[in-house]
């Protein structure tokens, strides 16, 4: 019996050792490229203050089902209401915890975005959440760490609440959101936006669980299996 | 002198104009890091402009692939950022092999139509896996260098995305870097006009 499981533990591991190893490198993502604007400027964020950000998207990964061949795909950020940034005084270095906001995937026959000057305007939001509802989500966090040089990193986790995505293979997928930025210093910016921004939208598990008794795991590692 | 106040309108016009649109390389791609001081960085990349974004020069896609490759990149300075230099970017036009991580040399193949040098590069760790690289790059040489005016050549900003997940960064490699190399302000293509032509514009 202790030899049985002491076999069904090595066959697991071995097992998990694979499904890492076929993973590894393999992640679906979402690449974004855009910009940045907060409502009374970035520098310093203060409390309440707004963050959105509207991007197009270079690379989707298959199962969002989005051909950017014949398609424009454009995310945007939105509501995410600043904590009040943190200035660490020996590095300049500024961190932002932000609470509420969403993130919303569209796409488009239309190849029209448009940022466009002094968000928000006439294109900016209104040609980054048109067409179809591809992915949607709330945030449940989000931070954004600026270093005195003006560049710096944010990172989020998200809930997915809706959008055609979710009727896949992702339904039951986790998501992180992550970039860097830089601010004006000689970056090709439009007028009035904070940040130029490059990310990736991350699942982190693009196969759905499968909920299974202990019997029917052991089972599968019984001899025959 | 009414004609220099019209043409000078004209040019602020069309600056104001350029201002707004928006050109980049956008790639991603593999980077291995170095373990000391004063050893070399490589990093290679496949830019993943196709409709949008604008790509600074016009890029035949989906008939080419182009990629990103860095080499030569000195470690200078190690500490809570690391501090690079002496970069060598080149970007390739390939129509015949897919890049491929596991292999490369897929990534220099081809014609090179951009390369430069990475005057430095500041890279910094600021949350867990997840960092920021950027810098500058000079364009110096390749079959397309003169598609850019001198004064568009020099100055490009060079930023990227540095995650360390192990989902995201291929075997052998020690980060994904997703990023873009951007003109400072915007490359507007050239135009051949004759003398007489140019003349007629301001009659």
């Amino acid at each position: 019996m202790k030899q049985g499981l002491k076999g069904s533990v090595i066959a697991l591991s071995v097992l998990a050792i694979g499904v890492f190893a076929v993973r590894g490198a393999a992640a679906a993502v979402v690449d974004y490229v855009g910009y940045a604007y907060e409502t009374g400027g970035l520098v310093p964020s203060d409390p309440g203050d707004q963050l959105a950000v509207a991007c197009t998207v270079s690379q989707i990964d298959p199962l969002f089902q989005v051909d950017l061949g014949t398609q424009e795909a454009t995310l945007f950020i939105e509501g995410l209401v600043s904590q009040g940034a943190t200035v660490n005084q020996t590095t300049g270095t500024a961190t932002t915890l932000y609470t509420g906001g969403t993130i919303a995937v569209y796409a488009s026959f239309d190849h029209n975005h448009d940022w466009g000057v002094s968000p928000p305007n006439p294109t900016a939001p209104s040609t980054f959440i048109d067409g179809d509802l591809v992915f949607m989500g709330d945030f449940t966090s989000f931070t954004l760490v600026m270093q005195a040089s003006g560049s710096g990193v944010f990172q989020g986790t998200i809930d997915a609440t809706g959008g055609t995505a979710l009727a896949g293979p992702c339904s039951d997928c986790s998501y992180t959101i992550a970039g860097t930025f830089n601010d004006l210093t000689g970056a090709n910016i439009p007028a009035g936006y904070d940040l130029q921004v490059d990310g990736i939208l991350d699942v982190d598990s693009a196969v759905d669980n499968e909920n299974i008794s202990w019997g029917d795991l052991k089972s599968q590692f019984s001899a025959g299996n | 002198m009414k004609t220099i106040a019209i043409v000078s309108l004209l040019l602020l016009s069309v600056l104001a104009t350029g201002a707004q649109a928006v050109q980049f390389f956008d790639f991603t791609g593999q980077a291995v890091l170095p373990a000391a001081v004063g050893q070399d960085a490589v990093a290679y990349g496949i830019i993943l402009n196709g409709d949008a974004p604008e790509a600074p020069l016009p890029l035949n896609t989906p008939g080419a692939q182009y990629t990103l490759v860095v080499t030569g990149l000195t470690l200078t300075g190690s500490g809570a950022s690391d501090v690079y230099s002496g970069g060598f970017v080149a970007i390739y036009e390939d129509a015949s092999t897919a890049a491929d991580y596991a292999n490369p040399s897929t990534f220099r193949d081809g014609a090179m139509i951009l390369g430069g040098v990475l005057t430095s590069l500041t890279h910094t760790m600021l949350l867990g896996t997840l960092g920021s690289a950027n810098g500058y790059v000079d364009w110096n040489s390749g079959a397309r260098l003169n598609d850019l005016a001198p004064a568009d050549q020099t100055g490009w900003p060079f930023l990227v995305a540095v995650y360390r997940n192990a989902d995201l960064v291929e075997p052998g490699y020690t980060e994904m870097w997703d990023g873009k190399v951007e003109p400072s302000g915007d490359v507007v293509a050239n135009e051949d006009r004759s003398w007489s032509q140019v003349k007629a514009l301001f009659r």
